[in-house]
């Protein structure tokens, strides 16, 4: 930790030199100082999303400091439909074995772990099958057509992901307990929390009005 | 002042990540890495994908962004904030279809605003269905939202775009600890990101315009 901190402080500092350093610049380039990116000299893809925790918790390799690991921002730089496997199948893989040991069962097969880390490792989306019903007041949808694809069995909604399902509740027990496993079980894993600040709302634009100012 | 002020936005966060407190880059998508933690307005945090409960033949998808924001944040003028659609042809695999020709795409952008002053765009969202793309433009600031705007329905769509609640929740300390591979508890459980607010881009579009049901969708974050 004391490593860390060092680190940290020494990084501040240079941030601190370098936000400083731009101040002549924004004197001079209107277009920059408009700018909250006048940190930021990159071009290219930043960030995707889709899978819920795909990079902190399924992932990573380290729990210090998890955006410190070096994979988290060529993960996330990667197209999303076009990932390299090989750079991520093996972190993927030895994660979901520590998380499937947690209640000290092995509740993933060969077979559904080798498609799940494939899938991780190569692309990063959510699915939805938008003929199939989504239940806005009682969400439970999210990894329902992974989760059924990976046992073999049909699906029954439309997957995807709306904003008041526990989707970390989700996560967990997929990852302890497998693809059959639901946050509704008796026993299942809960982090205890089960609502946002504000819950989203059934009208567009359906997420609640900011909160303070 | 308003260059540490940038300092303070890009750096505190840095430092608290790094001295190895539960922060929010343990949540969902927050904050996934060194750059992402310095680039807020790109650093995507959740995706929501789901059919309208108003109108069963519209498709919501929602990509939030900047999970540190308050009501002058902005978006990126120099992002592109991009819904990347793509058919899944076999139900058994969910393999999305690796023809980018089958790719539709929604692709918003913004001009406008001043930093930490004034959150007000101009916001344009290209919708790439095939055909002719179709344009969308408005203000993310209006009368009838606090710190949002969007535009009325358009031919095929409607968009949000402005400052919201983050719907993401979950006990930090707990999702540590889970993260290192212990056993958790229900009991006790305490909203890490209670009062956290993200920037949001939603988009409602007809169901009609996609290419099938089954479909493989993704929210990504390209710097111009």
């Amino acid at each position: 930790m004391k490593t860390t901190k060092i680190f940290a402080l020494g990084m501040l500092s240079l941030l601190a030199a370098y936000g400083c350093s731009q101040s002549d610049a924004e004197d001079t380039t209107p277009d920059q100082a408009d700018s909250e990116d006048a940190l930021i000299g990159f071009k290219g893809s930043v960030d995707h999303v889709g899978v819920v925790e795909a990079t902190t918790i399924m992932l990573t390799t380290t729990t210090i400091a998890p955006p410190l690991d070096s994979a988290l921002d060529s993960y996330n730089q990667s197209d999303p439909f076009r990932i390299a496997p090989a750079n991520y199948r093996d972190a993927f893989a030895k994660n979901l074995i520590k998380f499937d040991g947690i209640d000290g069962k092995t509740d993933w097969t060969a077979d559904q772990s080798a498609k799940w880390v494939a899938r991780m490792s190569s692309a990063n989306f959510q699915v939805i099958d938008t003929s199939k019903p989504c239940n806005f007041d009682d969400p439970h949808t999210y990894l329902e057509i992974e989760r059924a694809a990976l046992l073999g069995t049909d699906y029954k909604t439309c997957g995807g992901r709306m904003p008041n399902e526990d989707a970390l509740d989700v996560t967990m027990n997929f990852l302890v307990r497998g693809p059959a496993a639901s946050p509704a079980d008796e026993g299942a894993i809960s982090d205890g929390v089960d609502q946002a600040t504000q819950k989203s709302d059934s009208a567009f634009p359906y997420l609640a009005d900011l909160n303070g100012f | 002042m308003k260059a540490m002020k940038k300092v303070a936005t890009f750096a505190l966060p840095l430092l608290a990540v790094l001295l190895g407190a539960p922060t929010p880059s343990q949540a969902s998508d927050h904050a996934d890495g060194l750059k992402t933690t310095l680039d807020l307005a790109a650093a995507l945090t959740d995706l929501f994908t789901y059919t309208s409960p108003k109108n069963p033949d519209k498709l919501v998808m929602i990509m939030n962004v900047h999970g540190l924001a308050n009501s002058t944040s902005r978006f990126s003028n120099a992002v592109d904030y991009k819904f990347r659609i793509r058919p899944i042809d076999d139900a058994k695999t969910l393999t999305p279809s690796a023809d980018p020709a089958k790719e539709q795409s929604i692709v918003c952008s913004f001009t406008g605003g001043i930093a930490f002053i004034d959150g007000k765009q101009r916001a344009t969202c290209i919708f790439d269905l095939g055909g002719a793309p179709q344009r969308i433009s408005f203000d993310t600031r209006a009368p009838n939202y606090s710190a949002g705007g969007a535009s009325p329905e358009q031919g095929i769509a409607r968009v949000f775009a402005g400052v919201r609640s983050d719907p993401w929740f979950l006990d930090l300390g707990k999702t540590v600890a889970f993260d290192k591979g212990q056993h958790i508890q229900k009991a006790g459980g305490s909203n890490g990101l209670h009062g956290q607010n993200i920037l949001s881009i939603v988009v409602e579009i007809d169901k009609s315009k996609l290419n099938g049901p089954l479909l493989a969708i993704t929210a990504q974050t390209v710097r111009k």
